[in-house]
């Protein structure tokens, strides 16, 4: 029962994601976290610990890629309620502003307690990840070589 | 308890593969599999369908990064044995021969039927591998990726 709910919960905050609203999983984070992008030298790299820098990386990503899509593919929830452990496998698309397609794999790993997520490590090809960015850099859009939110 | 079990199978595939013994995880495969390094269009990437080409995929893997460490994070195990998604959190190390650290990300998503793997997506930081790669002495990469998808 439990699982489920985490299940629904996690779907529903990327069903707001993709609306736009980034609240959601905004107000997931326990009061001390660490949410960490793999990869170096692109903009969305590196670890985030205060919920303004969190809101700063998701603005980021919604101004990079307007209308992404992250569809949530499976939701694997394990442990319990005080030390609960979450992969989500998710594919992205989007189009980019030189209007060339984007998409790429995404695995979240997350770990949460009493509901609270208080640690995400998210793995991506970042090779796809980069092309992307090059592409939009070379769109005229500065974001894409910006240094990462910290 | 099925899921226990499951995790301890995984941890000693991967056990071996420390050792540089490969044989666990082939023989862990269902006769119809298919293993993608997701998005890795460089030597150690590639699509995998036969134990074969999964051999030799491991053969340059151990050649390219000799004593290369798995140590896993965390394993989660969903389902039933009919049909078992596991994801496996490891981190790579490894020393490259011209003295450098080669550190790195792997998430495994598999999928388990009866006891055996049908298939396999691996996502890794590939920029990161690939710069790894390029660091690499001539003559060591000698092999394009075993397969195309």
């Amino acid at each position: 029962m439990y699982k489920t709910v985490v299940k629904q919960q996690v779907r529903s905050m990327y069903a707001a994601f993709n609306g736009g609203d980034y609240h959601p999983l905004l107000n997931a984070f326990d009061r001390e976290f660490a949410y960490t992008f793999v990869g170096e030298g692109h903009p969305l790299a590196g670890t985030r610990r205060s919920r303004e820098a969190m809101q700063a990386q998701f603005e980021r990503i919604l101004r990079l890629f307007p209308g992404i899509n992250f569809a949530v593919r499976e939701v694997i929830v394990n442990g319990t309620p005080w030390n609960t452990r979450i992969a989500i496998a998710i594919g992205v698309s989007a189009e980019l502003q030189d209007g060339s397609p984007y998409e790429n794999d995404i695995v979240q790993l997350l770990s949460m307690r009493w509901g609270r997520v208080s640690r995400v490590r998210t793995v991506i090809d970042t090779g796809r990840l980069t092309d992307a960015f090059h592409r939009l850099a070379a769109a005229g859009i500065a974001e894409a070589s910006a240094v990462p939110v910290s | 308890m099925y899921k226990m079990i499951v995790a301890r199978e995984v941890r000693g595939v991967w056990n071996a593969l420390n050792a540089g013994d490969c044989e666990p995880v082939l023989k862990g495969f269902a006769r119809e599999f298919r293993y993608e390094n997701v998005g890795a269009d460089h030597a150690l990437g590639g699509t995998f369908t036969t134990r074969e080409e999964m051999a030799q995929h491991f053969a340059l893997l151990f050649r390219v990064l000799p004593g290369v460490q798995f140590t896993i994070r965390d394993i989660l195990v969903s389902g039933w044995p009919g049909n078992t998604t596991v994801v496996v959190d490891v981190a790579i190390a490894a020393t490259l021969p011209d003295g450098t650290a080669y550190e790195n990300d792997l998430v495994q998503q598999l999928t388990l039927r009866w006891g055996k793997v049908t298939s396999v997506r691996a996502l890794i930081d590939n920029v990161r591998a690939r710069a790894a790669l390029e660091r690499l002495p001539a003559g060591v990469l000698d092999a394009a990726p075993v397969a195309a998808a």
